[in-house]
C-alpha cells in the first residue's frame, strides 16, 4: 500500500529523515518510534504532504505521491491527526466532522442533510455525540484527540497516520483511545501508522514497529524483537523508558 | 431639528446598506482568501462602464447589457485570481502591487475610451419618486439600492449558512490549514469566492449609477467606502462589517446634514483612524468569514 524509498529531508543543517526506506502492506498497524527529534513527526509529515523531502519517491496504492499535495493526497485516501489536535476551534465538534465529510469525494454527491447525519454518526463512534454542539476550542484535550480521529475517519481514509494520540491524557483515557483505534482499524480495513514515543503504548496494538534515531531508520519488526536490538536500546539510553 | 433627525435617521440606514453592499465582496474575499484585494475597485468600473459599452456601442437591450456587464465582471475577477493572486500567492508585496496596477490598467483604459466628456449614464432606475420618511423625503432609487444591498446580504449569508460550498469556504475562513487536512480543493473554492464576491458591488453600483455622476475615476471613492468598512469591521468578517457599515453610514449622514457635506468622508476616515488606533484588529476580532 505504502512504498518509501531513500526519503530525505533536511531542515538548514540538519537530516531529519536520513534515507529512509520501508514498505507497509495493507491492514498493517505498524508502530513509528524513537526518541525526541528522531524525525517520527517530519517523517509522517512528508507521508501527508505537509512537508516535501529533498529527494525519494513516496508511492501510495501503485501511485507516485511524492509531489502531490496534502489535499491531494488527502482525497486518495491519506488521513492523519497532530500531536497538537488541529481541529477549527471556531466551529463546533458537529461542524468539524461536517467540513471533513464535505471536502471528501463521496461528501460532494451528499446533500448538507446526508453529510450531517453521517458526521452524527462519526460523533456517536468516538461517543462525541453529546459534545456535538459545543465549540472545538471549548474541548478537553481528550475530547479533541476523540474528534480528530472521527473527522480523520470522516474522510474514509485508506491509510491512517497518528501522531502521539496519547500526549497529554490519563491512563484510562489513553487506554480508551486505543481501544477505539483498534476498533476503528478493524471496523474500517484501515491501515494505520501510529507514532508513540512510549513503546509499550503500542505493544498490544503494533504488528510491526519502525524504530528512528537521528533521522536515520534503524530497526524495522516486531515490537518484542526490535526492543532487544542493541541499536534500540542504545538509542533510547537516557531517553525515557523503552 | 426634527427634519434633521429624520435625515440622519433614514441616510444612516440607506448609507450603511449601501456601503455594505458595496464592501460584501471585498470582506469575502479578505475573509477566504486572507488576499487584500486592490484590483476590486475595478469592478465598480467594468459594472457601469461594461453595460454602457453593451447598451450604447454595441446595441444590445438594456437588461442583457447589465447581464453581459456582471458576467464581464465575473470573468475579470477569475482571471485576477488566477493571473495575479494564484502567481503571486507566496510574494504578497508582489501581489498587492500588482492588483493596484490590474485597478490602474482598467481605470486608464476605461478614461482612454470613455473620457469624463463623454457623459456615462445608464438609465437603471427602478423607482424614481420620493419616500417620505418622517420630516423628510428620500430618493426612491437610493431606498432601493440600500434594500437591495440587504437582500444580497441575506442571500449571501444563506449562502455561507445553508450550502456546501459556503461551509467550506466558513472552514476555510477559519483554519485553512485545517481545511488542508480533508482535501478541500482550494483552487476551485477561492476562484468560486471571487466570482461571487464580484456579484454585489457590481449590482449596488449599476443601482446607484442614475444618482451618482459616473466618471472613469469614480472607482477609488467607491472601494474607499469598501476598504473602510472591511477595515473597521475587522477584515474578513460579515458580522463586523454590517456594524461598521451602519457606524460610517451614520457618521456620513451626522456629518452630512448637521455639519458640512464636503467633510463626511474625512470625519469617518478620521473615526475609523481612531477606532483602529483603540482596535487594531476592527470590531469583531474573530478571523472568520460569519
Amino acid at each position: 500500500m505504502l512504498k518509501v524509498s531513500n526519503l530525505v529531508k533536511r531542515f538548514g543543517g540538519i537530516i531529519a529523515v536520513n534515507d529512509v526506506s520501508f514498505k507497509i502492506e495493507k491492514g498493517e498497524i505498524v508502530g513509528l518510534i524513537g526518541p525526541n527529534g528522531a524525525g517520527k513527526s517530519t517523517l509522517v509529515n512528508l507521508i501527508s504532504g505537509f512537508y516535501f523531502p529533498d529527494s525519494g519517491k513516496i508511492e501510495f496504492n501503485g501511485h507516485d505521491i511524492t509531489k502531490k499535495r496534502m489535499n491531494e493526497r488527502a482525497k486518495l485516501g491519506i488521513a492523519r491527526t497532530f500531536q497538537n489536535p488541529r481541529v477549527i476551534l471556531n466551529m463546533t465538534a458537529h461542524m468539524n466532522v461536517l467540513y471533513a465529510i464535505l471536502g471528501s469525494p463521496e461528501g460532494k454527491k451528499m446533500t448538507m442533510t446526508e453529510a450531517g447525519a453521517e458526521a452524527i454518526y462519526y460523533l456517536d463512534l468516538f461517543g462525541l455525540l453529546k459534545k456535538r454542539d459545543v465549540l472545538a476550542g471549548d474541548l478537553a484535550i481528550y475530547e479533541l484527540r476523540l474528534l480528530e480521529l472521527a473527522r480523520a475517519l470522516a474522510l474514509k481514509p485508506k491509510l491512517l497516520l497518528i501522531d502521539e494520540a496519547m500526549a497529554g491524557l490519563n491512563p484510562a483515557e489513553a487506554d480508551n483511545v486505543s481501544k477505539l483505534i483498534n476498533r476503528i482499524r478493524k471496523e474500517f480495513d484501515l491501515t494505520i501508522i501510529w507514532i508513540e514515543h512510549v513503546l509499550k503504548v503500542l505493544m498490544k496494538s503494533a504488528e510491526r514497529v519502525l524504530v528512528m534515531h537521528y533521522g536515520k531508520l534503524i530497526a524495522d519488526g516486531k515490537p518484542e524483537e526490535v526492543v532487544r536490538k542493541p541499536e534500540v536500546i542504545e538509542a533510547y539510553i537516557g531517553e525515557e523508558e523503552v | 431639528m426634527i427634519a434633521e433627525l429624520s435625515l440622519i435617521v433614514a441616510y444612516t440606514f440607506i448609507f450603511g446598506s449601501m456601503y455594505l453592499g458595496m464592501a460584501l465582496g471585498f470582506t469575502i474575499t479578505t475573509g477566504v482568501l486572507r488576499v487584500f484585494n486592490l484590483a476590486y475597485g475595478a469592478i465598480f468600473l467594468i459594472a457601469v462602464y461594461g453595460t454602457w459599452m453593451f447598451w450604447h456601442d454595441l446595441g444590445f437591450g438594456l437588461i442583457e447589457s447589465i447581464v453581459l456587464a456582471i458576467a464581464l465582471v465575473a470573468l475579470f475577477t477569475y482571471a485576477v485570481y488566477q493571473l495575479v493572486i494564484l502567481r503571486f500567492a507566496e510574494l504578497e508585496d508582489y501581489m498587492l502591487a500588482a492588483l493596484v496596477a490590474v485597478f490602474v490598467i482598467v481605470e486608464e483604459l476605461i478614461g482612454w475610451a470613455y473620457p469624463e466628456i463623454v457623459g456615462v449614464y445608464i438609465p437603471t432606475t427602478i423607482y424614481n419618486e420620493l419616500v417620505p420618511f418622517g420630516e423628510a423625503n428620500i430618493p426612491g432609487q437610493y431606498v432601493v439600492t440600500a434594500f437591495v444591498s440587504l437582500a444580497l446580504l441575506a442571500i449571501y449569508l444563506l449562502f455561507f449558512i445553508k450550502t456546501k460550498n459556503g461551509f467550506i469556504m466558513r472552514a476555510i475562513s477559519q483554519d485553512m490549514f485545517a481545511a488542508k487536512l480533508v482535501g478541500v480543493n482550494f483552487n476551485r473554492t477561492f476562484a468560486l469566492a471571487m466570482i461571487i464576491a464580484s456579484i454585489p458591488p457590481a449590482i449596488v453600483m449599476l443601482l446607484i449609477s442614475p444618482i451618482w455622476a459616473l466618471n472613469p475615476y469614480i472607482g477609488w471613492s467607491v472601494f474607499t467606502y469598501a476598504i473602510l468598512v472591511a477595515v473597521l469591521g475587522g477584515l474578513g468578517n460579515l458580522k463586523g462589517s454590517i456594524m461598521a457599515a451602519y457606524i460610517i453610514g451614520f457618521i456620513q449622514a451626522s456629518v452630512g446634514f448637521l455639519l458640512d457635506p464636503r467633510l463626511m468622508l474625512l470625519v469617518a476616515l478620521i473615526v475609523v483612524m481612531i477606532v483602529l488606533i483603540i482596535r487594531p484588529k476592527g470590531l469583531a476580532r474573530a478571523e472568520t468569514i460569519w
